[in-house]
Formats: structure tokens, C-alpha cells, sequence
């Protein structure tokens, strides 16, 4: 039965990454990247049953933080406004008045 | 008997888990818009994964085992809709040609309210892919 779920889980995660690649919008990428990554984080809590070692909850755990965490920067960065290159503008930064955080790729120049 | 009792749960959360996570699928490939694709990914992850992990609970070797598997239910039921939640604000926010929407119900809000647009709309289009997608 675990098994089957287990298959069943590797199927769906599949047809999500074909969301992924279609997908026309970044928010269908990025909703799909998040099933994705909540299938595989179940599919770490059903091979800890099967194998019946206690060390795949806590790569799940660590792994559904990172998950959590990745998606909420994304959705911080997205808010925020292209930044322009260095020479031009130096205070110009976050779009919708983020006193924090330094805007994106500023030590990178285009 | 609290040993069938307890397999008979874990079996019955795990085909209705799986059973929502297959809806999930179904729903990612025929949704006709990208927020309500968002909408079906968090909502059939997080009833069908929260169901399953459930069943693995009950069916887990030791009771220690299975406090270890509900903190990680616990953690699906919390931070799914929290993080739905963020990412379908910013995709909102940044996305200016909204005509591609099939509902827009906070258009017709601010509409009705005559309110301005909301500050962290930005006028590049560079965070999307194709703001303008074609029906597929």
C-alpha cells in the first residue's frame, strides 16, 4: 500500500514537472515547483516507513523548511523593482517602499 | 484489535490522501489560469499530503515514530497556505496586463472603491515570462 502511494506520489511529481516546463506564466512554474516539492517531501515520509530508519523525517523536516523558506524569498524578490546599474542610481531600490534589503544582483552589473 | 483498528485508518487516509493528490494533478493540467492552478496545487497538497502523512502516522512502527511524522503534518498544514498566500500576492502585484484573469474579483473591488493601484505594482515587464499567455 505504501508502495503504491509512493508510485502514485513519483507519477503526479512528473506530470507537475510537465507543468513546469509548459507552463506559460511564472506563477504555473513556480505553483508547480511548490507541488513538487510538497509530493517529494510526503514521498521522504513514506520511504522513511519503508526503510523504517528515523533519518528521512529529518531530511523531510529540513527539506520542507528550505522549501517554505525559498518560496517566501521568491515572493519578496518579485515584489521589489529591477535594480538599475550602479553609476546611475544608488538609493533606488526597493519598489513598493521596503526600507530592508538590498536590491537584487546590486554587486552584479548587467 | 487496536492493531487492525489502527492499519484499517492508516489504509483508509492514504487512499483518500492519494485520491486528492491525483484531483491535484488533474487540476494542474486542465485549470484554465494561472491562479487558479496555485489554488488547486495548495489546496489538493494540502488536504491529500496531510492525509497521507497521516495514514503514515498511524501506520508508523512506533508511537515515537509516528509524533516524529505528525510535526512534519503539523508543518505541511502550517506553512502551505502561508506561503500560497505570498506568492500569490506578489504575482498579483507585479503583473500589470491582467486582461489574461478569468475572474478578477479584487479588480472589480478596487473599482467599485476607486481606489489607485496598489505601490508595489512595477511598470517593467521583465519579471514575467509572457504577461499575454496564449490558450493552450
Amino acid at each position: 500500500m505504501i508502495a503504491l502511494v509512493l508510485v502514485l506520489l513519483c507519477l503526479c511529481s512528473l506530470a507537475c514537472l510537465g507543468r513546469v516546463l509548459r507552463g506559460p506564466t511564472l506563477l504555473d512554474r513556480i505553483a508547480a515547483g511548490d507541488a513538487i516539492g510538497m509530493m517529494l517531501v510526503v514521498a521522504l515520509v513514506l520511504l522513511s516507513l519503508l526503510m523504517e530508519r528515523a533519518i528521512f523525517l529529518d531530511i523531510a523536516l529540513v527539506y520542507g523548511l528550505l522549501l517554505f523558506a525559498d518560496l517566501l524569498v521568491i515572493a519578496r524578490a518579485l515584489e521589489e523593482k529591477v535594480p538599475s546599474p550602479p553609476e546611475s542610481d544608488r538609493d533606488g531600490g526597493a519598489g513598493d517602499g521596503h526600507s530592508g534589503g538590498a536590491p537584487l544582483g546590486e554587486g552584479s552589473a548587467p | 484489535m487496536l492493531d487492525q483498528l489502527l492499519r484499517g485508518l492508516s489504509f483508509l487516509a492514504l487512499a483518500a490522501g492519494s485520491f486528492f493528490v491525483f484531483a491535484m494533478t488533474v487540476g494542474m493540467w486542465r485549470f484554465p489560469d494561472a491562479f487558479t492552478r496555485l489554488h488547486a496545487g495548495t489546496k489538493g497538497l494540502t488536504i491529500g499530503a496531510g492525509l497521507i502523512v497521516l495514514g503514515a502516522a498511524l501506520a508508523a512502527p512506533s508511537v515515537l515514530f509516528g509524533l516524529r511524522i505528525a510535526v512534519i503534518f503539523l508543518f505541511l498544514m502550517i506553512t502551505n497556505p502561508i506561503a500560497t498566500q505570498a506568492i500569490a500576492r506578489a504575482n498579483y502585484r507585479i503583473d500589470r496586463s491582467r486582461r489574461h484573469l478569468v475572474l478578477d474579483e479584487y479588480q472589480e473591488l478596487r473599482d467599485a472603491r476607486e481606489l489607485s493601484d496598489s505601490p508595489g505594482l512595477s511598470d517593467s515587464p521583465e519579471h514575467c515570462d509572457s504577461p499575454e499567455p496564449h490558450n493552450d
